[in-house]
């Protein structure tokens, strides 16, 4: 990687206005804002070749008015900048692709305004998902935002990529919490949309990944703390069994605040440590190997060298754990979870219980859902690890409406299964249709061959859900990963985004070369 | 170019029964000054008007059923416009069982969509009775405030995908998707923006069950602040009836008010709606509730509950504002302390978490009061800054020949005025 210094003026203005603790310039920073979470990024740090144009500065503003004076200076070197939350994308979103500044926007994390009887708050662009919750917690609240990233999330973060949490049928994605927020324009200009105006212009700006404007603050919708949950394992004969009853469930007028169902080798990998369900045998306790994060798999690199060579021949592995998955007959595990006041949620248990039931689904008892949610952070964070033993793991979450839900989950499987495992939950239920989460693990060697497999990967996956009739991405955004699928998703409307950016960011400072723009 | 031949041109586009001079009867009803009306029957036919009309430097007006067109249009000057009528684009395209969706055309009016549905067991969700004349259209395009329940929110929150055609004549056709995050909403940016940035054409709403059952429930308090708060904390327990309205001073002058329960204090009427142990369970649920404000539940339930008693009450006579439930007490201290003349009737309704809308019936006036509830209303929570600006540039720049610069002018005139109280 080629260190690349960044304008002398500019940097002096910028340590001027931060002073000198609140800017970097030094190499090792420029390499730790590289790249976020993206896993074809990895891929490149693991062929020896990391990005060719990281950030030549990251910068810590600690207002909105600082946002403001960066970003207008940045606009007049011409120097581009991306919105920096906590680095956990997964789609390339942050990473600098032409070099210019990381805006940091961590050191903005105040809590301006919180009531308990309108139940909204306003805080900050840069606090984390978790220290927000625990402090909306102390006062008697919850934002009911989950993600399994809440750790190393940020809630402008969530904001600029429409994020889900994971009790998303009760409390909506952040789009949906999202009241007014705070942002500044390419431009420097400081605007606050609360969806008033007579265009929506906060739907706008919602989602827009820093490509049109920075959000510093936004006002959200609370809930009260629940003080009762109650999680219930349930198993359904297959997918489209499992995919009816849920459907029955939201349309009948439940609102659950969990609901997740895994196909059949995915409820493979999350019962296999269970000692009741021994069935499962070898194939299933190899399979959590390879996907869990309790640590077996540390010990185990001889086995993953195995699963490696495997997977290289993806086709084939697909059709033997297909086989292998029907002959044991396990179905498929289905977690639902209730929450709020006691009377409440015991009732809405109860209601689905009874509708799960009449959907001839096979109750499991609450053990299953109690360690659901006991592990729902428990996201590999040991992905690196894994590539070390020569797998790459990497999700895609996708959403259509229930009519389209099969043939989506038909023709990702088909297409991506070419190229590597595939498995799949299917969780962020709504009335009108859900989100189906795959999962895919590939070879990561040899890593240039690996690169053109995972770029086939996706581009076949992708595709498949385009012809499909689903939409691109439900939750974890475009950045760069889906960037190309941008006109089929949205066709002549990408013209109205376009209008936006030559609009809010004339000089295309901000976020440059992603969302297809 | 006289009238007559700008009627056969877009004769030739639709055909000449769907091209009007309109009479002055036609005209008293919409409040329109154009000399000249079309009405397209699909999507194909509204791109070729505004290509027309951009290639003759013509406007358009966007006009649904002209339910609102009244306040929006009235006394403009607009010769060198034509009227965009969507009545002909009144097709009820797909009803799908399966995710529960409606695609619809724009002009289809709401009362007429929810029969179809009713009689497929479905329903939009309970719209006031004074929804089921505005157009599907104009409706997402033109919110009316009271199109929302605390059990299915606004009409807009249920609209999963939308097809609208802006000036130059490219298409935002928006995926149905329960939910997405690829970028910014782009259809959920033309909601409310009143055919300014493009006509809307065709849309996707979520539809529900008829629900299988209904308690209807109705309480009264010593005072509207008990009954206010007994109300915000229903939601806070994220219970979402159909109905949730609080008559604040009890209007005995509506049809249906119910006498017996003598005068004073507040009302709180509230309708659960859903799977029947669910909504027992909540009918328990709120009753304890109301118990802890000292509610008591009256003798039956109104079955005028079940829709909207106000409905009787012209538009033009009442006044509403949101307001939020931290603001109650400096609210009713507004309505009912320091106020020397007596209050008119109020209520709230459209309760969410957050607030409400206060509504008054005007019809003795209440300049008096307008102020200083302005004042009392707002939250202190983050509120929108000057955007109107930002919002007709984006305009003018979907726009550059002018078409819908108009209806711009209206929608950035009422927003600018909402700006400059705001400043």
């Amino acid at each position: 990687m080629k260190h690349q210094p960044l304008d002398p003026t500019l940097s002096a203005a910028l340590g001027s206005l931060l002073g000198s603790e609140r800017i970097a310039l030094d190499r090792a920073t420029q390499l730790a804002y590289s790249r976020d979470m993206w896993p074809r990024a990895l891929l490149s740090v693991h062929a020896g070749e990391p990005s060719v144009a990281p950030p030549r500065a990251v910068v810590w503003p600690e207002t909105a008015q600082e946002v403001q004076q960066v970003i207008r200076l940045a606009g007049a070197h011409g120097v581009p900048l991306v919105p920096w939350g906590a680095g956990s994308g997964v789609c390339g979103g942050a990473m600098s692709i032409h070099g210019g500044i990381a805006l940091d926007l961590k050191r903005l994390a105040r809590l301006r305004y919180c009531d308990d009887v309108e139940l909204l708050c306003t805080a900050e662009a840069g606090f984390l998902g978790q220290s927000l919750e625990d402090e909306l917690n102390r006062r008697g609240m919850t934002l009911g935002h989950f993600p399994s990233s809440i750790y190393c999330s940020t809630l402008g973060g969530w904001i600029a990529t429409r994020s889900a949490g994971q009790m998303s049928s009760l409390y909506g994605k952040i789009e949906d919490m999202v009241v007014a927020a705070e942002l500044v324009l390419g431009d420097g200009q400081l605007v606050r949309c609360d969806g008033s105006s007579a265009a929506n212009l906060l739907d706008l700006f919602l989602g827009s990944e820093g490509t049109l404007a920075v959000i510093t603050a936004a006002t959200l919708r609370l809930h009260r703390l629940p003080r009762h949950r109650i999680l219930r394992g349930y198993r359904c004969a297959s997918v489209s069994d499992g995919c009816a009853a849920i459907r029955r469930l939201m349309q009948t007028g439940l609102t659950p605040a969990v609901v997740r169902l895994y196909d059949e080798l995915d409820s493979l990998i999350q019962t296999a440590g269970d000692q009741r369900r021994q069935g499962t045998g070898l194939p299933g306790r190899l399979l959590r190997y390879l996907f869990s994060s309790t640590g077996e798999g540390s010990r185990s690199g001889r086995q993953h060298r195995l699963l490696a060579a495997a997977l290289s021949r993806a086709g084939m592995l697909n059709g033997v754990a297909r086989q292998a998955v029907a002959r044991l007959g396990n179905g498929c595990l289905l977690i639902v979870g209730t929450e709020g006041e006691p009377a409440l949620a015991r009732a809405m248990a109860e209601a689905c219980h009874e509708e799960l039931l009449s959907s001839n689904a096979i109750d499991l008892g609450p053990d299953l859902g109690d360690h659901w949610y006991q592990h729902r952070y428990a996201v590999s964070f040991k992905q690196s690890q894994l590539l070390t033993t020569g797998i790459l793991t990497d999700t895609m979450e996708v959403a259509a409406t229930w009519d389209n839900i099969p043939e989506l989950y038909r023709q990702v499987r088909a297409a991506a299964g070419k190229h590597a495992l595939v498995l799949a939950h299917f969780s962020h239920a709504y009335v009108e249709g859900c989100s189906i989460y795959f999962t895919f693990a590939l070879p990561a060697n040899p890593p240039r061959e690996a690169r053109e497999r995972y770029d086939h990967l996706w581009h076949d996956a992708l595709s498949a859900v385009v012809r499909s009739g689903a939409t691109i991405s439900h939750h974890h955004g475009v950045g760069l990963s889906k960037s190309a699928f941008m006109a089929d998703e949205h066709g002549e409307g990408m013209a109205l985004y376009r209008a936006a950016k030559r609009l809010c960011d004339p000089r295309g400072t901000l976020n440059p070369g992603k969302m297809g723009l | 170019m006289s009238e007559s031949t700008w009627f056969q041109r877009f004769a030739s586009i639709t055909d000449a029964t769907r091209v009007s001079v309109p009479s002055d009867a036609e005209w008293a009803i919409r409040r329109l000054t154009t000399p000249l009306a079309v009405s397209p029957t699909d999507a194909a036919e509204v791109k070729t008007i505004l290509e027309t009309a951009r290639e003759s430097s013509l406007g358009v007006l966007i006009v649904g059923a002209g339910t609102r067109a009244i306040a929006r249009f009235a006394a403009q000057p607009a010769h060198e416009h034509i009227a965009l009528l969507s009545t002909h684009l009144d097709t009820v395209l797909r009803i799908d069982t399966t995710a529960l969706l409606v695609h619809a055309q724009a002009g289809v009016r709401l009362g007429t969509l929810e029969r179809t549905l009713n009689a497929k067991g479905l329903t939009l969700g309970p719209l006031p009775a004074c929804a089921s004349e505005h157009t599907l259209g104009g409706a997402l395009a033109d919110p009316p405030v009271e199109a929302y329940t605390p059990l299915t929110g606004p009409l807009t929150s249920n609209c999963f995908a939308l097809c609208a055609m802006t000036a130059t004549g490219a298409t935002i056709r928006t995926r149905a998707a329960p939910r997405a995050a690829t970028g910014p909403h782009l259809g959920r940016t033309l909601l409310n923006s009143r055919g300014s940035l493009a006509m809307i054409t065709s849309a996707t709403i979520g539809v529900r069950y008829v629900p299988a059952r209904e308690t209807a429930l109705r309480f009264r308090f010593a005072t509207p602040q008990a009954a206010w708060t007994a109300a915000s904390d229903i939601v806070a327990a994220e219970i979402y009836p159909r109905v949730l309205r609080v008559q604040l001073n009890p209007d005995t002058s509506l049809k249906g008010s119910n006498t017996d329960e003598g005068s004073g204090g507040a009302v709180l009427a509230a309708v659960l709606s859903g799977q029947p142990k669910l909504v027992a369970a909540q009918a328990r649920y709120v009753e304890e509730l109301t118990q802890r404000h000292a509610g008591t539940m009256t003798a039956a339930p109104q079955q005028h509950e079940r829709s909207d008693p106000y409905s009787e009450v012209s538009p033009f006579e009442r006044t509403c504002w949101r307001v939020s439930h931290a603001r109650r007490e400096a609210i009713l201290a507004t309505l009912f302390e320091q106020n020397q003349t007596p209050t008119p009737p109020c209520w709230i309704d459209q309760v969410d978490r957050h607030g409400a809308n206060l509504w008054v019936r005007s019809v003795g006036g209440i300049a008096h009061l307008a102020v200083p509830l302005a004042a009392a209303a707002p939250s202190d929570a983050l509120g929108g800054s000057a955007t109107s600006d930002l919002t007709r540039r984006l305009g003018d720049s979907l726009d550059p020949d002018g078409v819908f610069a108009l209806a711009r002018r209206c929608a950035y005139g009422q927003q600018k005025e909402n700006d400059g109280r705001r400043a």
